[in-house]
């Protein structure tokens, strides 16, 4: 027991809050220092529908 | 003030700023795409808020929380599925399913299959309609069945007034303001449910005599109740409530009314900036869902309806003013859903039959009219079958999330990911997942340890998609196009490509 859970469920719930927070969050900072490539805008038209 | 005239006064306030947001969005709804997607111009914190709320309905506060209530640490495998989708699904799927819909114009999930597989027989577009009409009308139904219930709880009206009363709200700030209200109106309802679900779990411990004083509680009564596999431990049944807790979240990353916010969002940045805020948000909305039902088990132990918990733990532990702000959050909840639904049932009818299959020569403003229109209509229906009072609601919840989900899920996966996926695999595996669903659960779900329907529709939905794809040709210009998609999208979906 730690701090009155057993120690597997700390890490049941540990683990599915910081991979998928610190994933995100890392991602999120790569993609803004320019690690990932952007040229798309949402206006439409900016590229050929398929025929 | 009494507490009743402190619940209306809230609930007055609450109401009176939907419908404000209603009208503030209407200019933008004059066209199909302002009525549907905002005109694709909605910034990250918006989309990141709107895509949680809407993800998340009543189940959250009621069911979830009586979940926590009810099987205590074992609920946390809800965790790790719900937080793993929604990153996912920021990360990975919303950038190339943008880049996509972009290209193709597209402002419905059936838009994108269409031009993805040249289906130019409309058959992708036809089913993924009949599918969306019918499974969003039943999770309508089922919220206002939820809105009936809290008002009848809280505030001691009758279930038809809060039904009807629920309803009226939604359809006006819906029907009023299209996407952009509704989008909005998620950024206020998502705050306070984020709020809500901070406060009542961090009173509830409190109340409980903080954490050691709660887990002390409770491990005396059941030791089991904190450990992550529940009283089952490692046995079949066990497994099988685990892995379908773990599987709630998959939704995440194909449910036609969660893509509909990356469609909307105003570019591939906000999509980058979106992501953290919505995992961030998430992980408040489950992790105090859960330790919310955690500490009133401990609080008020022997409930009969566990799903009670929430609306007792507000009643009990706050003053007379935070009940009309704790059924304000129930409202919120469900509205926020709603709202999305029926605009999503209401594009399925207008945008992909109507216009798409029919297309008559009518003007923007008439197809959003009718869009309009069509919203009301199936608000009135969903109306009628919400009135009656369906009794097992949340049941209806997860099989309309499960069937929507597994029906899109594994084909929108396929189609972005994977090049060689053919229309006649995504028509096959559309219709596949979606039987999986009905099958499991009319059929084999009690006799495998009620094992959640949303596996096998994706198991399905998956085999199919991928089996009949391999026995068929992928569309002229996929590949290519593909190629093109990746080198916009970059890193990690493709390769790094060049200026």
């Amino acid at each position: 027991m730690i701090a009155g859970l057993p120690w597997e469920s700390w890490l049941l719930l540990l683990v599915s809050v910081a991979v998928p927070l610190g994933a995100a969050i890392a991602f999120a900072v790569i993609q803004r220092r320019g690690g990932g490539r952007d040229r798309t805008r949402s206006a439409s038209g900016t590229a050929e529908r398929p025929s | 003030m009494t507490t009743s005239a402190t619940v209306i006064a809230v609930l007055v306030v609450y109401l009176a700023v939907l419908l404000r947001i209603g009208w503030w969005g209407r200019t933008a709804s004059h066209e199909v795409s302002g009525y549907y997607v905002a005109g694709k111009r909605l910034p990250s914190w918006v989309i990141a808020f709107s895509s949680n709320a809407t993800g998340e309905s009543a189940w959250l506060l009621l069911a979830l929380t009586g979940m926590g209530y009810l099987a205590g640490a074992h609920a946390f495998w809800v965790i790790p599925g719900e937080l793993g989708g929604v990153a996912l699904s920021w990360m990975l799927v919303a950038r190339p399913f943008k880049a996509y819909t972009d290209r193709y114009d597209a402002v419905t999930v059936s838009d994108f299959l269409e031009d993805r597989f040249r289906d130019s027989a409309h058959v992708l577009r036809l089913v993924s309609a009949v599918i969306i009409f019918s499974m969003a009308t039943v999770y309508v139904a089922a919220q206002l069945t939820a809105s009936g219930r809290a008002f009848e709880s809280f505030l001691g009206t009758t279930y038809e007034s809060g039904v009807m009363i629920g309803a009226a709200i939604v359809l006006y700030y819906t029907t009023v303001g299209g996407f952009k209200a509704v989008a909005y109106s998620d950024v206020v309802q998502g705050v306070l449910m984020v709020a809500c679900l901070i406060l009542l779990p961090t009173v509830g411990i409190v109340a409980a005599g903080g954490w050691g004083g709660m887990t002390a509680t409770l491990a005396q009564a059941d030791p089991a109740f904190l450990r992550p596999m529940g009283a089952h431990g490692l046995t079949a049944p066990g497994i099988a409530s685990a892995v379908g807790f773990f599987a709630i979240g998959f939704a995440f990353l194909g449910s036609p009314h969660l893509l509909t916010r990356f469609i909307a969002a105003r570019h591939q940045d906000d999509i980058v900036v979106a992501g953290p805020i919505a995992v961030l948000c998430m992980t408040v909305f489950i992790v105090g869902a859960i330790l919310t039902g955690i500490a009133g088990r401990a609080l008020f132990p022997g409930l009969e309806d566990p799903e009670t918990i929430y609306p007792l733990m507000g009643s009990e532990l706050f003053p007379a003013f935070f009940t009309g702000i704790f059924l304000v959050i129930v409202l919120a909840a469900i509205m926020s859903t709603v709202d999305s639904l029926l605009l999503l049932a209401s594009s399925a009818v207008v945008r992909d039959v109507i216009q798409k299959v029919f297309n008559p020569s009518w003007s923007e403003l008439l197809y959003s009219r009718a869009g309009k229109l069509t919203t009301v209509v199936i608000g009135a229906g969903a109306l009628a079958l919400a009135l009656p009072e369906v009794r097992a609601i949340f049941w209806f919840v997860l099989f309309a999330w499960s069937g929507l989900a597994s029906a899109f899920t594994p084909v929108v996966l396929c189609s972005l990911f994977w090049r060689r996926t053919t229309r006649a695999g995504a028509i096959a595996g559309m219709i596949s997942g979606f039987a999986g669903v009905v099958g499991w659960v009319l059929l084999f779900k009690d006799r495998f340890y009620d094992l959640y329907e949303m596996i096998p529709g994706f198991a399905l939905g998956f085999a199919a998609t991928v089996g009949v794809s391999l026995l068929t040709k992928p569309p002229a210009g996929a590949d290519e196009e593909f190629e093109s998609v990746r080198e916009v999208v970059g890193r990690p979906y493709g390769s790094q490509g060049s200026d």
